[in-house]
């Protein structure tokens, strides 16, 4: 028993006036106590009898042990009162409200004196126990000692009391569960710790402004590296307070500057508070912070932000960064805030968290011209990191747009950086004396690479023209730069150009890039396909200059050891026949052309075969050479060639270096130009000047033509079906009209079996069915068989025949187009030139 | 792989060393390329020529070596004034040149007006036979080209330049005629360059240093 109940409380206490169930209380009381030897325990025990009484501790009995106010007077001894409740609340006894508001008035007396040495931390660890019991009692002294504790908290005109009263609630956890409020109807309601309206109106007056108004104010309160106010707040953070500063935002406006000065005076951060969100799930605070202008504390605020945020709520925060960092022309690139700070928003990252605008920004803060010269450096390292080292994603990043994901495309980047640039391509330039270790310019490739065919419909041709220029030029200037990015650049470049090098013909810019094979490994195959791709493309007509480019890239590959000029062998191998009839359907002489072709080819035959056996290359180029010699010469109309040609290859075919004897079908192709040879030698023994072998020549055709030509005469109209024999005389009919007089009945015939015709020239392998289309297409043009002419019936005719060929061919188009363009040209009569457009319209329906 | 150079490719090789002495003075012309590739200096000579010619690659290289032989590059050129003037009187010429207002284009009309008949056939192949070899020498050098590649195009330049001249006189006279004819006159001129050589000179010194190599016409 604790002396100050010995000699104070307990000889006073007053029996009289309680009721039996007060005394039997009272009684309990003193058990508790261990005041049993007493004279008031004996008298009640002696004169009471309590059966069939319960205990009863009425407000009257707790004002009799707890209500004593002398005892406060002196502070050593009112602490030793207060600590003496404690075997008493253990058991539930809890004083009255008259007794605690008495004991808060004490305990606000003597705070200072707590906070002096002469408290010593035994007592301070008793009182403390009593208040936590008072605390989470269930009982109307649990509300004064907290409204006490809390003021005490947020009075910040006493600062050290402040601390003190924080300090020993973290120490003691005072405020863990829930405080018991005494209602007016005299029933006691708990309600847990949380900021919520009973909290208002219970600790602050029921006004939302006074305690936000504190709570601001304490904020930055509080030693550096300790705990503090925050700590206890935290977990009474609710939806509640996010409504209100929702429904607030100059509050949320100044909950930011209480935050910024909290993490910049404590060091502290607080995310809780920063991402508070209501039961919407809105984050009041985080959208106040993307609303305002940004200063260097909203920089190190967003930095301490949670990484798992929701991308949406940080998306603005991103843009107000960039804001702030080109602003006052980049002065707050010099601060601390961003050295120390604002740099990590961007190198602690990835690009699929970054908004969109990063790219615009990077660009105008690190391009030579429109950026800050000391600090584009640092955005380089920083965005090659996030855009350039990254190998999580393909060529660009998803990035924030809007709101949402969104996959970068080239399009957009170039689209992008257009917009803010009168000239896009004066503006690459500036950048392209950079070189290739300027990461703009590997972004911008990747850009360019990914755009892909979307590049001719963004620039226009002379852009398009300028634009492979520079990135040649990129390309060429890499010699010095490093390995690993020449090695990740140069085929990206390659690539781009072959989106942009489309147009035919032009071989030099087409062998430009296609050397970028020799600058980078990387992109050897890249660069190949490219060339393939123009070399050999079946899509497009063959030109005299591209036949000739096949055969003097022969060289390159026979001397490189097939190293070099790798489509050659398939140029060889498939082009044969396709070659040929280029030359059949070539009107002009294409005779001297075709001697030169072929001598070149004859010429790396012969040296192939008289290397042959001291590197097996050597044999695979000659037999590719033979495979287009037999394809090329069996598709060859005989007339095509010149006398000296198949002179020459006679001869080579005979020698011993040719050794084309064990290729039969070659070999045979060459003999059956015997004929020719031996005419030739007659002729020559008659007459060996050159102008007469060209007659001879001229002779020899016509001779060789009578041989093939169906005799048109012999034609029994009855008699004539859709086969060889017919088509054949009906072709060389219409080649032949002008001397050999029109067969009508014959093209009347084909014309009204049309169909059987197309079936039967869609089955020839012996390209029967151009040789059809280009005659027929002749006859259109001819003003003999134009319309009011004699010869009409028959141009209607044949006419008629090329219509139904060559519609729904790949080659209509071509040929509509060719009509229009002649039927324009004023070439023509009115009604010819009308007729032409009326096929062409037909060809086109 | 570097391929040992025998006699017979060194006596290939000799056709460019006229030229290969001219653009690099200090070269080697008993080594493939003529060029130290461990002095970086020679390198970068090397490089600066490959510039100076437009070539960036090995196809660039190829490119222009194809152009060599096949005559378009100089030949052709010479061949459509010289056969021009060919059908031209003295007095016609005379006109033709006294019109020109441009020095060197008229020196190229005397030049090609002297030797409109005497290089009919051969043309200036000697001069871009040789230039070819040089552009291989040099290739070399960058990596543009192989040894192996240079064996195999030597011997059909070797045949091309042995089949048109007789001797090395009559080669080298060529090769002189065909630089004069590009680059112009080459009279020496101390006023813009001092101790420059010209073609001539080096062709009189080549003579003297290496006399062996240029006695047999190896055909």
């Amino acid at each position: 028993m604790s002396a100050i109940f010995k000699t104070h409380i307990i000889p006073n206490l007053k029996l009289d006036a309680l009721e039996a169930s007060e005394t039997k209380g009272l009684q309990q009381v003193l058990e508790i106590l261990e005041a049993t030897d007493t004279d008031v325990y004996k008298n009640i025990k002696n004169n009471s009898d309590f059966s069939g009484i319960t205990a009863d501790f009425t407000t009257q009995v707790a004002q009799q042990i707890y209500f004593h106010p002398k005892r406060y007077a002196n502070t050593t001894e009112g602490i030793a009162f207060v600590t003496a409740w404690l075997p008493l609340l253990d058991e539930g006894i809890y004083p009255d409200e008259k007794s605690v508001n008495k004991l808060v008035e004490f305990l606000t007396f003597n705070l200072g004196y707590f906070q002096s040495e002469a408290f010593s931390e035994t007592i301070a660890q008793q009182l403390f126990q009593v208040l936590k019991i008072l605390v989470k009692s269930p009982s109307e002294a649990a509300l004064p000692i907290v409204q006490f504790i809390i003021q005490g908290i947020f009075d910040i005109r006493d600062v050290l009391s402040s601390e003190y009263l924080i300090q020993n609630c973290l120490k003691h956890n005072l405020f863990s569960g829930t405080y018991a409020v005494k209602q007016d109807n005299g029933t006691i309601s708990t309600f847990p710790f949380t900021i919520d309206s009973n909290f208002i109106n219970y600790f602050f007056e029921g006004n939302w402004e006074l305690f936000i108004h504190k709570f601001h104010q304490l904020l930055p309160v509080g030693r550096v590296y300790e705990k503090s106010a925050y700590d206890i707040i935290t977990p009474w953070f609710s939806n509640d307070l996010a409504a209100f500063y929702e429904a607030n935002p100059n509050s949320a406006l100044t909950a930011i500057e209480a935050l910024k000065e909290r993490l910049i005076w404590a060091d502290a951060q607080s995310d809780t508070l920063l991402h508070l969100t209501t039961t919407e799930g809105n984050y009041p605070l985080m959208q106040a912070l993307a609303n305002k202008k940004w200063d260097s504390g909203d920089v190190l605020l967003f930095n301490t932000r949670d990484k798992s945020l929701p991308k949406q709520q940080q998306d603005a925060g991103y843009i107000n960064f960039l804001d702030w960092l080109i602003a006052d022309g980049g002065a707050n690139l010099n601060s601390e805030a961003f050295k120390d700070y604002g740099i990590k928003i961007l190198s602690e990252n990835t690009a699929n968290n970054l908004p969109i605008e990063c790219i615009p920004f990077w660009f105008q803060i690190a391009h030579p011209q429109t950026g800050f010269k000391n600090h584009s450096e640092t955005f380089n390292t920083l965005f090659s990191k996030l855009f350039l080292e990254d190998d999580r994603f393909g060529l660009l990043p998803t990035m924030r747009l809007k709101g949402k994901d969104v996959q970068v495309t080239g399009a957009f980047v170039i689209r992008t950086i257009a917009q803010s640039h009168s000239n896009v391509l004066l503006w690459f330039e500036r950048l392209q004396n950079e070189g290739l270790k300027n990461p703009l310019n590997q972004f911008l490739i990747r850009a360019f690479c990914d755009a892909g065919e979307a590049l001719l419909e963004l620039f226009t041709a002379e852009e398009q023209e300028n634009l492979q220029r520079l990135l040649l030029n990129l390309a060429y200037a890499t010699r010095d730069a490093s390995a690993i990015i020449k090695a990740k650049n140069i085929p990206l470049i390659a690539e781009t150009l072959s989106f942009l090098c489309v147009e035919s013909g032009n071989f030099t810019r087409v062998n430009e890039i296609w050397a970028l094979k020799d600058l980078e490994a990387n992109a050897t195959d890249i660069c190949n396909q490219f060339a393939r791709k123009h070399y050999i493309n079946e899509n497009r007509p063959l030109t005299l200059n591209t036949i000739q480019a096949f055969f003097n890239y022969l060289g390159d590959y026979y001397y490189s050891l097939t190293k070099e000029a790798v489509w050659v062998p398939e140029a060889l191998t498939t082009q044969g026949t396709r070659i040929a009839q280029y030359f059949n359907l070539h009107n002009e002489d294409v005779g001297f052309f075709i001697h030169r072709l072929v001598d070149r080819v004859l010429s790396f035959h012969k040296r192939c075969k008289s290397k042959e056996t001291t590197n097996p290359i050597f044999k695979s180029i000659s037999a590719d050479i033979e495979v287009f010699l037999t394809d090329f010469l069996g598709k060859l109309n005989n007339e095509k060639l010149h006398l000296n040609t198949i002179t020459k290859l006679y001869e080579y075919s005979n020698s011993d270096d040719s050794r084309f004897s064990s290729n039969d079908v070659l070999y045979d192709q060459i003999e059956s130009y015997s004929q020719f040879v031996l005419e030739t030698e007659a002729s020559e023994s008659e007459d060996t000047t050159e102008q007469d072998a060209e007659d001879t020549q001229e002779s020899e055709s016509a001779e060789e033509g009578s041989v093939d030509t169906v005799s048109t005469s012999k034609i029994d109209i009855n008699a004539i079906e859709v086969n060889q024999h017919y088509v054949e005389a009906l072709l060389t009919n219409i080649e032949t009209y002008k001397t050999a007089g029109c067969e009508t009945e014959l093209l009347d015939y084909f014309n009204t079996h049309i169909k059987d015709l197309k079936t039967w020239l869609t089955n020839d392998k012996t390209g029967l069915e151009m040789r059809f289309s280009q005659t027929l297409y002749m006859t259109l043009l001819d003003t003999d068989l134009a319309p009011g002419t004699a010869l009409e019936t028959y141009g209607n005719l044949s006419k008629n025949v090329f219509v139904h060929l060559v519609k729904g061919s790949n080659l209509a188009t071509s040929y509509a187009m060719g009509l229009k363009t002649i039927a324009k040209s004023g070439a023509y009569s009115d009604p010819l030139a009308n007729a032409l457009l009326q096929v062409a319209d037909q060809l086109n329906a | 792989m570097t391929q040992d150079i025998t006699p017979e490719i060194q006596d290939q090789l000799n056709l460019s060393a006229l030229i290969l002495k001219k653009n690099h003075k200090q070269a080697n012309l008993s080594s493939w390329s003529g060029f130290n590739l461990d002095d970086k200096m020679h390198v970068k000579q090397a490089e600066r020529l490959l510039t100076i010619f437009g070539i960036k690659s090995g196809l660039h290289l190829r490119n222009s070596l194809m152009r060599y032989e096949s005559g378009l590059m100089v030949s052709q050129a010479f061949e459509k004034l010289a056969s021009e003037f060919r059908r031209d009187t003295t007095k016609t010429f005379e006109a033709k040149y006294q019109a020109l207002n441009n020095l060197q284009t008229q020196n190229t009309y005397k030049m090609v007006w002297k030797y409109r008949f005497s290089l009919k056939k051969q043309k200036l192949t000697g001069y871009e036979m040789a230039m070819s070899i040089f552009q291989m020498r040099l290739g070399l050098v960058l990596g543009f080209i192989t040894t192996e590649e240079i064996i195999l195009r030597l011997e059909e330049v070797n045949a091309t330049v042995k089949s048109t001249f007789s001797s090395w006189g009559e080669f080298h006279r060529n090769v002189c005629i065909g630089d004069e004819f590009i680059l112009g006159a080459t009279e020496q001129d101390v006023s813009t360059f001092p101790n420059m050589t010209t073609l001539w000179d080096h062709y009189q010194r080549l003579h003297i240093e290496y006399a062996d190599w240029f006695k047999n016409w190896n055909k």
